[in-house]
């Protein structure tokens, strides 16, 4: 919702950095902080006042920390259990501070608060050095994807400002995180106790030549927008106030413009952004990443959330499968195999953990591939297999779209960041497009053919057990709308085996795989304008839904031919059952039934012909 | 997009959010600068709508330029209006003039919203409190959950990273969500400024004097301020070095005395 009209009135555009201070518990963040705040006149008179009274009343010097650890706990216990945010600004910009706990137990706070972030300042003990917290909190910045962090190496005063001990830990960390591909900008000796080279420098640390810890935070880059990524548009939620239906969203990534054609994946459904309103003004222009966005479409179709929206070109991933670095954070182990819900933007799915790669030791970064739970704390690399397929990007193309959280028994409990999606065949059905290989636009359009053939194109995707006679109906469906004069054709997906899938069995991996080429197939000869049947079983939900992504809600009719499969077993007209080494649905595992299919029950002695002929009145298509 | 684009973004993402996930869905209105805002940000978020009851727990002790904002623009703004009283404690005769700040408070305000919610059984209530009041709401969540006796466990709050916010209730328990969380008092004024959004008079100085933050009229008190337009409290506000709350009586009886309101349920 830009409002050009009214920025031009906003006479100060500051920039503005999002800072988070993290690092092992009691090497002195608050204390840092505090003196930070205090020093940039950044505080509230009744807060000092506060704090003096506060220590006072325990009867110790003034604890700058205090400023921060405003919890009762915290102040007892003189540990940071949560995050606080302040604020505070330079001549440059305006900051917001994120102070992260750094206890081990209160891990999830600091990653909330460092999710937020776009800089860090990782804070060390001069005389403790580099600890497990220490290294833990720099490799959760490098997943988090914080691309700037400074070293403020603290207590120096406790080290008689010894130099040699500066470029020890400054050697020591700046290894670690080098191994890490984090870029480590500044390393800077101070003692937020005695407040030297905070704000101001000391003479205690005169050898030092580089800036103060302000200076050196002025000094951290501004994040870059993500304007000019391909678009990315999940759909949070549908409205219907008033008279029209409009599109609740934000612009994750890319820019959009009123009169843009879009495409809704995975749905596939096309249209076009006809305003982009503006409560309480006027429709705006354009809307770029990080805005909400309310549209108005031109066509009405089904919309979910979680959908998203892209430019025609830059599709991202869809697909069932990925592969991601995964922290872990929940009460419970994460186990592989159990199910959870993942929610990347606004798309929640339910998924299993496929793969356990490696887990990481983030202090030694050793990798220990053993196991298949992952334990509270720990990063792991994993494979992620969700019900039905979704849209997703790498982490590094698009990282609003490229990261996810892993909800388990209601509760956030974990947050990846995509590799990719799977590379193995058979375990990535669903990826639609690649760069380059836009489709071009055909000289015959979908209504000249649907005008001279007298009918749109339509996929009646017949799914069933085998034996079922779905086989029987289908062919007569052809006959039926061929006589009638319909483009008709009957794709049996048994013969698509013998061809196209012949590197296919009939494992679930495969019977995925089978399900996605007959989808695509199918696909090719709608465009061609024709009226496919396909024949196909299909016991996977998953595969029917991503078939209707795929081909369209509005020219795909799912109808299922249900017999009961001992009725199947017993007719068995193609011998399926008495093979040898088959895995069946029905007999060795459940057929998954749709709720959008047309149902149709086959009696005990079936009229193939009646049963064909009902199903095209059914379809309004007789 | 400057500091107020991002805020602004980051509560309409947080309302629809809510307004997604629950559908037992309520907003308090205290008619004070910062759920006033919160209601404009639900209007940008739904089109022009507030497509949910808005709540006022009312003590019968707030300023009467307070309640007539409030049926001011209630009717201007077609809101689906709800008025929460603790009426027994009223009959009883809890007042400021016989008990002590805390304990009216929470008679008043905490125990009044808890029959309100028990009665109307919201899963999702929105709140207008910012993280840089005053310190246990610094260390709050967006999407905070409460249990059925209301309190809020502190000590062991779920991550939020991500806008993925924790969404789950069970029987009894409420969502508390927080859209304005990140924002502070100066931004909230820049805002008014920008949106030209209406305000309870009593913010403008009078006489040499404004109230700078409202509560219950016996126990908050105006600052000293010649700031009689948006424009002079955002100067005034960059230079001043006083606390927000320095005028509300509640926090002054103890030094945790917020903490241990909101622990068991308070705003």
């Amino acid at each position: 919702m830009a409002r050009k009209k009214h920025k031009d009135q906003h006479k100060e555009q500051r920039d503005a950095l999002t800072l988070v201070f993290v690092g092992h518990v009691d090497h002195g963040k608050s204390t840092i902080l505090g003196r930070l705040l205090a020093e940039t006149n950044s505080l509230h008179d009744g807060v000092l006042e506060r704090v003096r009274q506060t220590c006072d009343g325990k009867n110790i010097p003034f604890e700058y920390a205090y400023l921060l650890d405003a919890l009762q706990e915290e102040q007892d216990q003189g540990i940071t259990i949560d995050i606080t945010t302040l604020r505070f600004a330079t001549a440059k910009r305006d900051y917001t501070i994120i102070d992260a706990p750094g206890h081990k137990q209160f891990l999830k706070n600091m990653v909330s608060g460092a999710s937020r972030a776009d800089a860090a300042v990782l804070v060390i003990d001069a005389e403790e050095g580099v600890r497990e917290q220490t290294m833990k909190h720099a490799y959760l910045l490098h997943l988090l994807g914080i691309p700037a962090v400074n070293v403020a190496v603290n207590k120096m005063d406790l080290v008689n400002y010894d130099a040699e001990r500066f470029k020890e830990l400054e050697h020591a960390i700046t290894s670690y995180l080098s191994k890490l591909g984090i870029n480590l900008l500044r390393c800077i000796p101070v003692s937020g106790k005695e407040g030297a080279n905070i704000t101001a420098r000391s003479a205690k640390l005169a050898w030092f030549s580089g800036p103060t810890l302000l200076a050196a935070i002025d000094e951290l880059p501004s994040p870059t927008p993500l304007t000019t990524r391909p678009l990315r548009i999940p759909v949070q939620d549908i409205y219907k106030f008033d008279e029209h239906r409009v599109v609740a969203g934000r612009v994750e990534a890319g820019t959009l413009r009123a009169g843009d054609a879009v495409i809704f994946l995975p749905s596939g459904e096309q249209t076009i952004v006809r305003r982009l309103l503006a409560w309480p003004h006027a429709p705006v222009a354009s809307a770029r990443a990080g805005e909400p966005v309310t549209l108005e479409l031109a066509d009405e179709f089904l919309l979910r959330r979680g959908e998203v929206i892209v430019h025609p070109g830059q599709e991202p991933s869809i697909s069932t499968t990925l592969t991601a670095t995964l922290f872990w954070m929940g009460r419970d182990d994460l186990v592989q195999g159990k199910e959870y819900t993942l929610k990347l933007a606004t798309e929640a799915v339910t998924c299993r953990i496929a793969a356990i790669h490696s887990i990481t030791d983030s202090t030694t970064l050793e990798r220990d591939v053993k196991r298949s739970v992952v334990k509270k704390h720990e990063v792991a690399r994993v494979t992620i297999k969700a019900n039905h397929p979704f849209c997703f990007d790498s982490f590094k193309d698009s990282p609003t779209t490229g990261r996810f959280v892993i909800v388990d028994d209601g509760i956030v409990a974990g947050g990846g960041i995509i590799e990719r999606g799977a590379q193995e065949l058979q375990s990535r059905p669903f990826v639609v497009t690649k760069a380059g290989l836009a489709p071009k636009r055909h000289l015959v359009t979908r209504e000249e053919r649907a005008k001279r053939y007298g009918h749109e194109g339509m996929v009646l995707w017949v799914t069933g057990l085998p034996g079922s006679g779905k086989g029987e109906i289908a062919r007569r469906l052809e006959r039926l709308l061929f006589d009638k004069k319909k483009n008709a054709y009957y794709l049996d997906a048994a013969t698509v085996r013998l061809s196209l899938s012949s590197d296919l069995d009939f494992s679930e991996e495969a019977r995925h795989e089978q399900a996605r080429r007959v989808a695509e197939v199918a696909n090719t000869l709608l465009h061609a304008g024709l009226i496919v049947i396909v024949n196909i079983v299909s016991p996977y939900r998953a595969d029917r839904e991503a078939a209707r992504s795929l081909i369209g809600s509005r020219q795909f009719t799912e109808i299922f031919i249900d017999t009961p499969p001992e009725r199947c077993m017993k007719r068995d007209p193609h011998g399926a059952y008495t093979r040898k080494g088959t895995v069946l649905p029905g007999r060795d595992f459940t057929y998954e039934k749709g709720t959008k299919a047309l149902h149709v029950p086959i009696p005990p002695k079936p009229d193939y012909d009646v049963l064909a002929e009902t199903i095209l009145r059914n379809l309004g298509l007789d | 997009m400057d500091r107020l684009d991002r805020l602004e973004a980051e509560s309409i993402y947080a309302l629809r959010e809510a307004y997604r996930h629950f559908t037992s869905l309520a907003m308090l209105w205290s008619m004070g600068k910062d759920s006033t805002v919160m209601l404009w940000l639900a209007k940008k978020a739904f089109n022009g709508h507030v497509p949910f009851p808005v709540v006022h727990i009312d003590t019968s002790f707030k300023f009467p330029e307070m309640y007539a904002f409030r049926d001011r623009l209630a009717k201007a703004w077609g809101l689906n209006l709800l008025i929460g009283r603790n009426e027994a404690a009223l009959k009883k005769g809890v007042s400021y003039a016989t008990h002590d700040a805390l304990t009216v408070c929470h008679e008043l305000k905490t125990v009044a919203l808890q029959q309100f919610m028990k009665e109307k059984q919201f899963a999702g209530l929105i709140l207008a409190i910012r993280a840089d009041e005053e310190g246990s709401r610094s260390k709050e969540r967006v999407f905070s959950k409460r249990n059925a006796d209301f309190e809020w466990d502190y000590t062991d709050q779920p991550p939020e990273l991500w806008d993925q916010f924790n969404t789950d209730v069970k029987k009894g328990e409420h969502v508390r969500i927080h859209p304005i969380l990140h924002w502070t008092e100066v931004d909230v004024w820049e805002y008014v400024k920008r949106e030209n959004i209406p305000c309870v008079p009593l913010y403008f100085a009078k006489n040499g004097k404004r109230y700078r933050s409202l509560g219950c009229q016996p126990i908050t008190h105006p600052i000293r301020s010649d700031a009689d337009t948006v424009d002079k409290i955002i100067a005034e506000l960059r230079a001043t070095k006083t606390a927000e709350r320095e005028g509300r009586g509640q926090d002054k009886e103890d030094r945790y005395a917020l903490q241990k309101l909101r622990a068991k349920g308070y705003m």
